[in-house]
């Protein structure tokens, strides 16, 4: 009886640990990439692990395919349409595999399967948040964009709007999101890699940085896409394996399973229903619109639209990024109640204080040791390290295109660049990403990283994507308005995040938060459309009349090359 | 002979703008439908608290909000299957619309 009760007790304690933290982990998991999510729990509770000689040697495999890629691809990289887009030949179906990779994580794998072993049903909010942005993104962008731009989605915004001015304000956006988001990657790759190889944190981000710097510098867009294909190829082979695994423990019966991980858990069934983590509606509605439509202002998912060559390539990108990533999630769903199961008191994964080994996103790891021993542990660690090199390498794409097509062709050479001074641009402006990625990496690693992997997705959801959508689609846009919009969105995504909780309590130290929630893009994003329509439409300069008229021709040019 | 595009007027061809306001239904149709019942979802977490806690059946142990997870990513992607049909279709019709006036532009 004494027993029992020590081991419910410990039981209660390993989930309180995890749950509590589980704000930080939810927080970055909105990142949806890389292992941000990752490393809010790791800056307490990791302990970084013995070297893992199967992991080791299956991640050196991995680097060595994907270097071999890269060579490859860097006999064929000598143009800046090469460099940035791939020359647009990539098919619809590769395509939706690398924007797959790029987006699927080490942070969905492992932080949502981590929030499922601690919270049970509410870890899959982020899952949801984490698919629905791509139905929107087939429906709304994947097609106009894909007609009007050339390399970056600031193209786009440019095209009928007075075009220094807005694409200044686009590269803004867009710089801020892929400096933040390099930010969130790093610190938690860092961490991850820390705890899964036992490598020193330092190293860890300097190994990220160099192995990517080689994929973009010489293989641009082609070299990173086959990265994101392989990365999207290789997590699906690891998640189908372990849900497969998950289901033969359980003679592939769900309820079996459900049953069991509400048995097993310390919360019983309150795991299997909504409300273990959050009661709040209006909470859970400012992560799901923070996270669809931040999805919908990612500057390196939006440049992936224009490595296919038409409209209709795009669309079944689209499609096809949806189904991978809609797969992976359902998935996840056995996965993550698969660790209620299996981990759950194991001794074999808990410390003597009845923490679980690693911290509490280590619950996936454990689980694929549970079921496939160390080589499927191996593989998963090797997997979880791949997911973060093909998301910074889709950044550090991104990041070279704002700096040297948007800054340096579009507005300071008026769109008229000398190709090879553009390209050698771009490929200077990678290796300093590479050595900004690694300061910001060891600048912010004790920072708290939840505010850090907030911030991209807030400020998409807030900068980019109104000001994208509001172009493409209202006649009535001006520039002016457009460059309201974005300051707007700007300043008050940044501006709630600071009086969020994130900061004002966690780092200013506060009591209470003056605005109660993580995730501002609820109020932020319609503050960016009101301010965009209400200057657009009271704007009477000479340039609103023009941007107005373009739109008719703007429409034509979005519909018409697939017409 | 390869067909040219006849130059971009400001003013639509109406079968043309047919094809455009149809698209544009279609889309905003189509991203109403999803926003909607991804809204639906947070209610979950408020006024329809009760009804995703209960139990799809009395033995089974799957409540309707897991339920209605798994429907909404089926679903979507369903949504997104019809759409990617429906634009493809669209394209046809308007290739061949485009055809018809740029033959009429050439004769011009």
């Amino acid at each position: 009886m004494r027993i029992a009760k020590a081991r419910r007790f410990s039981l209660t304690r390993v989930s309180t640990t995890v749950a509590a933290r589980s704000m930080l982990l939810i927080l970055a998991s909105l990142v949806p990439a890389g292992a941000s999510l990752a490393a809010g729990a790791l800056d307490t509770e990791a302990t970084r692990q013995s070297l893992n000689p199967s992991a080791i040697t299956l991640f050196l495999l991995f680097v060595v395919a994907t270097l071999g890629i890269s060579y490859w691809a860097s006999k064929r990289t000598s143009t800046s349409s090469e460099f940035y887009t791939a020359g647009g030949n990539i098919t619809g179906l590769q395509n939706g595999a690398a924007i797959a990779g790029d987006f699927m994580s080490a942070a969905s794998f492992l932080g949502i399967s981590a929030l499922m072993f601690s919270a049970g049903f509410d870890g899959l909010i982020f899952g949801l948040g984490a698919f629905a942005g791509w139905p929107i993104l087939l429906f709304l962008l994947s097609e106009r964009v894909r007609n009007l731009g050339k390399f970056t989605f600031t193209d786009v915004v440019a095209q009928r709007l007075e075009k220094k001015r807005t694409r200044a304000i686009a590269v803004l956006g867009s710089i801020s999101v892929v400096v933040m988001y390099l930010i969130a990657q790093m610190v938690g790759a860092g961490k991850l890699i820390e705890l899964l190889f036992g490598l020193p944190y330092e190293i860890a981000v300097v190994v990220i940085s160099v192995l990517v710097i080689a994929y973009v510098a010489f293989g641009g867009m082609l070299a990173t896409t086959w990265v994101q294909i392989v990365k999207a190829v290789l997590l699906l082979l690891g998640i189908t394996i372990m849900a497969i695994l998950v289901l033969v423990s359980v003679d592939f019966n769900i309820e079996a399973l459900l049953s069991q991980a509400a048995t097993t858990h310390p919360k019983g069934t309150a795991i299997l229903q909504p409300g273990a983590l959050y009661d709040d509606p209006i909470q859970v509605a400012t992560i799901l619109v923070s996270m669809m439509f931040g999805i919908l202002g990612l500057p390196h998912i939006l440049m992936r639209l224009f490595t296919v060559p038409n409209a209709r390539e795009s669309r079944r990108s689209a499609f096809y990024a949806s189904l991978f990533i809609g797969y992976f999630y359902l998935l996840l769903v056995i996965v993550g109640f698969g660790a209620v199961v299996h981990v759950t008191g194991n001794p074999a994964y808990l410390t003597d204080t009845g923490a679980l080994i690693g911290g509490g996103n280590m619950a996936a790891i454990h689980l694929a040791h549970a079921l496939g021993g160390s080589l499927l542990m191996g593989f998963m660690s090797a997997v979880a390290f791949a997911t973060i090199l093909a998301v910074v390498a889709g950044l550090t794409v991104a990041g070279a295109a704002s700096i040297s097509h948007d800054l340096y062709a579009g507005i300071l050479c008026d769109d008229k660049p000398d190709a090879a001074t553009e390209i050698k641009l771009t490929r200077l402006v990678t290796v300093a990403l590479g050595v900004l990625a690694v300061a910001l990496g060891i600048v912010f690693q004790h920072q708290n990283i939840a505010i850090i992997a907030a911030l991209p997705m807030v400020v998409a959801a807030s900068v980019n994507f109104p000001v994208l959508i509001l172009s493409m689609y209202w006649d009535r846009m001006t520039t002016r308005g457009a460059i309201a919009g974005a300051a707007t969105g700007f300043v008050s995504s940044i501006g709630l995040m600071v009086l969020g909780p994130n900061v004002w309590v966690a780092i200013f130290g506060y009591q209470e938060a003056v605005f109660p929630y993580d995730y501002p893009a609820l109020f932020t994003m319609p503050a960016a459309f009101a301010a965009a329509w209400w200057v657009s439409v009271t704007d009477s300069s000479a340039r609103a009349s023009l941007d107005r008229q373009s739109f008719t021709d703007l429409l034509i040019r979005s519909e018409r090359e697939q017409l | 002979m390869p067909v040219t595009s006849p130059p971009l007027s400001p003013a639509l061809a109406p079968v043309e703008r047919q094809i455009i306001r149809r698209r544009l239904q279609l889309r905003f149709g189509f991203s109403a439908i999803v926003c909607v019942l991804y809204g639906g979802f947070a209610l979950g977490y408020g006024p329809l608290r009760e009804l995703f806690a209960k139990t799809v059946t009395a033995t089974s142990p799957v409540v309707f909000a897991l339920a209605y997870f798994v429907f909404l990513i089926v679903l979507f992607l369903l949504l997104e299957f019809i759409y990617l049909r429906l634009a493809d279709k669209s394209t046809a019709i308007g290739r061949n619309t485009r055809a018809d006036e740029a033959a009429a532009y050439a004769d011009r």
